[in-house]
């Protein structure tokens, strides 16, 4: 398994680019502003590419978030993945951002990993982490913060991380079972957006789809047709 | 930073984006004069039952046809992507969700191809779509730009050289035209709907304020919008058909009563009209009136060069790589771009 992927997340207030070969990563780059992912994404990729000493010519898959997240933020890692893809012929992977947040937690039996999505909103799904893998044990959904808390009172606690945990961490940290990591655990690496992406089956370029997670008529809130 | 010198360059191949509004285009520029391939996905439908541009609507569609459009435009130009020499894209004004998309694009492809990546002001773009079926117009170059978005007289000297010489100071003249339109239940866009009215209507029956007519460069069209909107309520109401004819009559009017004060103060060479607005068949006529009576030739783009296309992104691209231009693959997308001089 001597593949050369590329991953890359702009799904949310931070981005993060990676190239892995195989399990190692030879270069990371990333950033904390919203803004800045507009801008960044694509040179971060190249700078890593000249740190690592690899050509992006080289690669064999790119991985991305494709949701659920911000939805300029995916946009523009969709295009962008879309369009190496097309250049240089190589296969694309959907990774799922929640999953690409619980690998952030390694080694637990239940990994929640929560974005908060406005509104009173959080994303959220559970996940079982071992050495160099990471299985899904609940679908993502949507859930209110009480929604959420009864949720891992069900699932008998876990370890929760991600950006709702930030905003949530007080009331959620009040069900029993469930640790609430710091903000530096929640955001999403490059690195594990590609290793996720490395087992996973990739799709055509063009197939490449975001998953909004939340329908168009919530953001299209006050334009009736 | 969105540009820095360079040697000026000539690239054979370049590979147009926009993405600004609600079409999204790609289009491939020989030699700065042949268009081998200008494909444009307009939105249109979708945004009719909403009554305008809705941006998450937009962006959404722009991010599902960009990439397709790009693999279009690739195979039926008959064109590898090696072959590229440069990539030109709109970087603003724009929806800033949907400028970016472009922008993405053009900087992977330009960064993967090693290429120059030209960042394009869009109403650089309106500038230039004149010169792809002109390419020997004569500067000065006094230009009409109007559109939904826009409406502005811009005046170039030489490549690169423009200086806005008024813009509009409310509502943008396609603006105008689609908020009449919706009054009157006509539907979106308004432009060619009022146009369609226009034709079967009599212009001389409702006389509506030309605002600023004869002063300066600058536009205001909201209160002769409001001038309608108030008619429609008074008790002696001309029909639709002549309401649309006198609201159409007093825009062109406004429209190309500066435009040609504008060419003779400037000693115009040429005039053009470009835009969606352009499109109108009143503007089009009265300014082909106007520019013979004053002895200027005016060459403004046909329908298809008139809308938002990448074929004019192209052609402004090359334009700026001749003069040393290049932008970094740190480019941003700029949702209030100005237009400002390159020289
Ligand atoms: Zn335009």
């Amino acid at each position: 398994m001597n593949t050369l992927v590329a991953g890359l997340d702009c799904t949310g207030e931070t981005y993060s680019v990676a190239l892995m070969r195989g399990a190692d990563c030879l270069a990371e780059s990333g950033g904390t502003s919203a803004r800045a992912h507009l801008r960044l994404l694509f040179p971060a990729l190249t700078e890593c590419a000249s740190r690592a000493g690899v050509r992006l010519a080289d690669l064999d898959r790119v991985a991305v978030t494709a949701g659920p997240g911000s939805f300029t933020g995916l946009r523009l890692g969709i295009v962008t993945a879309r369009t190496m893809a097309q250049v240089l012929g190589c296969r694309v992977v959907p990774v799922d951002t929640l999953e690409a947040l619980a690998w952030n937690v390694p080694d637990s039996p239940r990994v929640v990993a929560a974005l908060d999505a406005r509104r009173g909103e959080i994303f959220a799904a559970c996940f079982e982490t071992r050495a160099g893998e990471c299985l899904r044990l609940t679908e993502d959904r949507a859930f209110t913060p009480e929604e959420l808390a009864g949720a891992l009172e069900s699932w008998g606690g876990g370890v929760l991380v991600g950006s709702a945990a930030a905003r949530y961490g007080p009331v959620l940290s009040q069900v029993p079972g469930v640790r609430v990591l710091p903000p530096v655990f929640a955001q999403i690496r490059g690195s594990a957006v590609a290793l996720a992406g490395r087992r996973a089956d990739p799709v055509a370029a063009l197939d490449l789809a975001p998953t909004y997670l939340r329908s168009a008529e919530v953001q299209l809130h006050g334009v009736q047709p | 930073m969105s540009h820095y010198r360079v040697e000026p360059y000539t690239p054979r191949l370049v590979l147009g984006l926009e993405s600004s509004c609600d079409e999204t285009s790609v289009a491939l520029l020989e030699d700065g004069r042949h268009c081998r391939v200008n494909l444009v996905s307009s939105q249109v439908a979708l945004h009719e039952k909403y009554g305008g541009v809705v941006p998450e609507v937009a962006c959404r569609a722009h991010m599902e046809v960009l990439n397709p459009l790009l693999e279009e435009a690739m195979e039926r130009a008959g064109c590898r992507f090696s072959e590229l020499d440069a990539v030109a894209v709109t970087h603003g004004p724009g929806l800033v969700g949907a400028v970016l998309l472009g922008v993405a694009a053009a900087k992977t492809l330009a960064g993967l191809l090693e290429i120059p990546l030209i960042g394009v002001n869009h109403l650089e773009g309106h500038l230039y779509s004149t010169f792809l079926e002109h390419p020997d117009l004569e500067l000065p170059l006094v230009c009409l730009l109007v559109s939904g978005g826009h409406t502005q007289i811009v005046e170039m000297t030489t490549p690169g050289a423009y200086r806005v010489l008024g813009s509009t100071r409310d509502d943008a003249a396609g603006e105008a035209f689609d908020k009449v339109a919706k009054a009157l239940g006509l539907g979106y866009p308004g432009g060619p709907r009022i146009d369609q009215a226009a034709r079967r209507g009599d212009p001389s029956r409702l006389s509506l304020p030309r605002p600023m007519r004869e002063v300066g460069y600058e536009f205001s069209f909201s209160g002769l919008k409001t001038a309608v909107l108030v008619h429609l309520q008074s008790t002696d109401r001309v029909s639709d058909d002549d309401l649309c004819a006198s609201f159409q009559d007093a825009v062109v009017d406004v429209l190309v009563t500066k435009t040609l004060r504008a060419a003779r103060t400037c000693g115009a060479r040429t005039v053009a009209v470009a835009g969606g607005v352009a499109a109108n068949s009143g503007l089009r006529r009265r300014m082909e009136e106007a520019c013979q009576k004053a002895g200027i030739p005016l060459r403004s783009p046909s329908i298809g060069l008139c809308t938002d296309n990448a074929a004019m992104i192209a052609r402004a691209g090359w334009e700026l790589a001749r003069l040393g231009l290049r932008s970094p693959l740190t480019l941003d997308a700029r949702p209030n771009l100005p237009l400002t001089p390159r020289v």
